[in-house]
């Protein structure tokens, strides 16, 4: 089914909307909320919760690509999930190594920089994101967007995980430079 | 923490971003071999000649998208973005040229079905009662949406006022292997992929989905084949198509392809839409994919072998793969059935004390944002550690079935990590601890189950046993996975979910261990309360309940009993 006709059954408020959205996308789901709480019955909690979302939000949304939006949605709850369970699940999952890692990009200057509101921030991600050439793009992504494990990148890519590794500094690097440049503040 | 910030805020970037990055969710294949000998040819195509060569071009093989485009009967509009409309220029059958009957079954179909639906409402999709049992009308009604009289009246006007047939079956493949094997179709990706069938009709047509690579890049695309002579009851819009070019190419298995390439990036992907168009024999072929350029159009075209995807086909017994096959196997003496099982005091017991936590923990659909039944793991622990109500819960319940043995212990181990005593929470599954987790082999977790490495491509990711014998594993596995409660005769296990169909009838199914099992599927799920499909087996000394999520077909319900050795349980 496409998905504006799922998008349809939504605005009908048919159940058959959810079955849809799963048979579809329940799979990409499954991956974004097992990369970051790695529990399955946490990620199965955390996927229907994001089917309840889009039923919630649809309508009065209309998502045009209803792949990202339940993507979206579903990383969106299990990050949240995963802050409330941080402290018993620290061995768990790619989030306490991504965040590690992203300390990388927080600027070493602090002080008199300006603080930026959210819409500023995700606008400047949005152009880091679009400097940064496709491959290593994907690279970022797939580890900070879908929190997929470095191994796993690497072998979806075919390339070495040292290579991976390389990619992810050299953007992280690239990111904090812009951020300082914009003498930005997290 | 700043850098969480960044995190956080990379929910809000470009979309085309993510999809763009979207992870290829199965296993990759190695790539075929290509075929020998034959060399790659370009035919360009003189674009602007095409709108006034086109009838004559498509009796002499050329059939672009101006061929596929069937314009609404009534100027159409649809809501892409809130607050705009977007003209409809037309439709595209998967199975039709422009002026077929196929393509004209399709718009007016189409075109009917927009307007019913955005002028009624229903209520409810499942209930199919209004069908009287039909089994062919509700074929119509699942692959078609015809979701009332109405609907389903006009259907059948349209299939007979332009004399194509209506498919009747569809059955979706729990894996390519399974869709090779029924479909007679072979391999028809060169490259890397990560394509999945995600249906196959009675007539052959069938649907693929995923990522292909080509090149560099890693393409999101849909393969579909239509066979003609059916109405085709898939949707693909198209507003544009005075943004195309298009052009003839022979690709590298020396197909002669139409494709037709959007040089206007999407609004919302940044991607240019991209057709190829492939016609065999019976069939049509339509690949929606993107291309940056020409080349990388040429380029994805060239990683598929549409001779080998043209294969198979005809007139499919689906029969064999969604009922007879099933059906087939005669129950033997005392087979157990979901009944059997229903009316036993193992499943009565922990069906109530499950639905009494569910209760206690605000679970339930009208209260809770959890589904109920999903939340049950989250309630899996030993009751030493659980709180004076849910002790309340397993005493009232014991009092009950007082001949039950309840556990007072349990042991889990997720992902290989053993969760010490008292871990298990309600409220996620692990709760906080600062104590140290050891580490577990599956060897270990299959032992710690009690029946030995029971599956044979599923791998073991989570398992909780109790001190009475009773345990419950998860097994990683095809598209969805399953689970397995293993519940010794005149033991309490408090992890079975009440049945949400008690109602629905199964089948006998001898699996490839050679024992027979029955089998339930999970029936209509009326959302929030999701039902789950069930295999059931009973040994001298226990029940084994395997269960996969719900909406799972008969082949992926066989698939699973096939993967377990039921006989490690005896």
């Amino acid at each position: 089914m496409e998905d504006r006709e799922i998008v349809e059954l939504y605005w009908q408020r048919s159940e058959s909307a959810i079955s849809e959205t799963e048979s579809k996308y329940g799979a990409y789901c499954r991956y974004i909320a097992r990369n970051i709480l790695r529990d399955r019955e946490d990620s199965e909690e955390c996927v229907n919760d994001a089917y309840l979302g889009v039923w919630n939000s649809i309508p009065t949304k209309r998502p045009q690509v209803l792949k990202s939006y339940v993507g979206r949605i579903t990383r969106n709850i299990a990050l949240n999930r995963f802050s409330r369970l941080s402290a018993a699940k620290r061995n768990f999952g790619q989030v306490p190594l991504a965040l590690e890692e992203l300390g990388d990009c927080v600027p070493a200057r602090e002080g008199s920089d300006r603080l930026v509101d959210d819409l500023s921030l995700a606008q400047l991600l949005n152009y880091f994101l679009s400097t940064l050439p496709v491959g290593q793009r994907k690279i970022f992504l797939r580890r900070y967007w879908y929190l997929s494990p470095v191994k796993e990148i690497a072998a979806d890519l075919n390339i070495s995980e040292s290579n991976v590794k390389m990619s992810l500094l050299r953007s992280r690097d690239k990111l904090r430079l812009l951020l300082e440049k914009e003498g930005i503040s997290l | 923490m700043k850098q969480q910030r960044i995190l956080d805020m990379l929910e809000h970037i470009d979309e085309r971003y993510i999809l763009e990055a979207a992870p290829v969710l199965r296993a990759r294949r190695s790539a075929g071999p290509r075929k020998a000998g034959r060399t790659l040819l370009i035919a360009a195509v003189i674009v602007s000649l095409f709108a006034a060569l086109c009838a004559v071009a498509y009796a002499a093989g050329w059939f672009g998208l101006a061929q596929r485009i069937t314009q609404p009967v009534e100027p159409t509009s649809v809501s892409l973005i809130i607050g705009e409309d977007t003209p409809v220029e037309g439709y595209i059958s998967m199975n039709g040229i422009a002026g077929s009957p196929e393509a004209q079954a399709h718009g007016e179909w189409v075109a009917f079905r927009d307007e019913y639906v955005s002028q009624h409402s229903f209520s409810n999709h499942n209930d199919l009662s209004w069908l009287g049992g039909d089994e062919l009308m509700e074929s119509y009604y699942m692959i078609y949406g015809a979701y009332d009289q109405t609907m389903l009246d006009k259907l059948l006007e349209i299939s007979e006022k332009y004399n194509v047939r209506l498919h009747s079956q569809m059955y979706a493949p729990p894996t390519d292997a399974k869709f090779y094997k029924v479909s007679g179709c072979e391999p028809f990706v060169l490259s890397d992929n990560s394509l999945s069938p995600m249906y196959l009709y009675e007539d052959g047509s069938y649907k693929f989905e995923g990522y292909v690579t080509a090149g560099e890049q890693e393409q999101v695309l849909s393969f579909i084949r239509g066979r003609k002579g059916v109405l085709d009851p898939s949707l693909t819009t198209v507003y544009d198509s005075g943004d195309y070019e298009e052009w003839q190419y022979i690709n590298a298995s020396g197909d002669e392809l139409n494709l037709a390439r959007n040089t206007v990036p999407s609004q919302a992907t940044g991607d240019c839409g991209l057709f190829i168009f492939y016609e065999k024999g019976d069939y049509i072929f339509t690949v929606s994919a993107s291309a940056d350029s020409k080349e990388q159009a040429e380029l994805l075209a060239d990683q598929f072998d549409f001779d080998a995807a043209a294969k198979g086909g005809g007139d499919l017994d689906l029969d064999s793969v969604l009922k007879v096959e099933a059906a087939q196997a005669k129950p033997k003496e005392g087979l157990m059935t979901m009944a059997d099982w229903l009316a036993t005091d193992e499943y009565k017991a922990s069906a109530e004390f499950y639905t009494l936590v569910c209760e206690y923990a605000g679970t339930l659909p009208e209260n809770s944002s959890y589904v109920k039944g999903t939340s049950l793991f989250s309630y899996k622990n030993s009751f030493a550690v659980a709180d004076d109500n849910i002790l309340s819960f397993r005493d009232r319940v014991a009092e009950e079935y007082p001949d039950l043995v309840f556990p007072i212990n349990s042991t889990a181990v997720i992902g290989n990590q053993i969760i010490p005593d008292g871990d298990m929470s309600y409220g996620g599954g692990v709760a906080i601890s600062e104590r140290e987790r050891e580490s577990c082999t599956d060897e270990e977790m299959y032992e710690l189950f009690g029946a030995g490495k029971f599956c044979n491509e599923g791998s073991i990711f989570r398992v909780i046993a109790y001190d009475n014998g009773a345990a419950f594993c998860d097994i990683s596995a095809f598209r969805s996975g399953y689970g397995v409660h293993y519940i010794p005769k005149g033991a309490f296990y408090p992890l079975i979910q009440p049945v949400v169909n008690p109602e629905l009838e199964g089948w006998a199914y001898e699996s490839a261990c050679g024992e027979q099992v029955y089998i339930v599927p999970s029936g209509p799920n009326n959302y929030p309360v999701l039902s789950y499909c069930s295999i059931i087996y009973e040994t001298n000394r226990a029940y084994v309940i395997a269960y996969a999520p719900g909406g799972a077909d008969a082949g992926y319900l066989q698939m699973v009993a096939d993967d377990i050795d039921f006989t490690m349980f005896e």
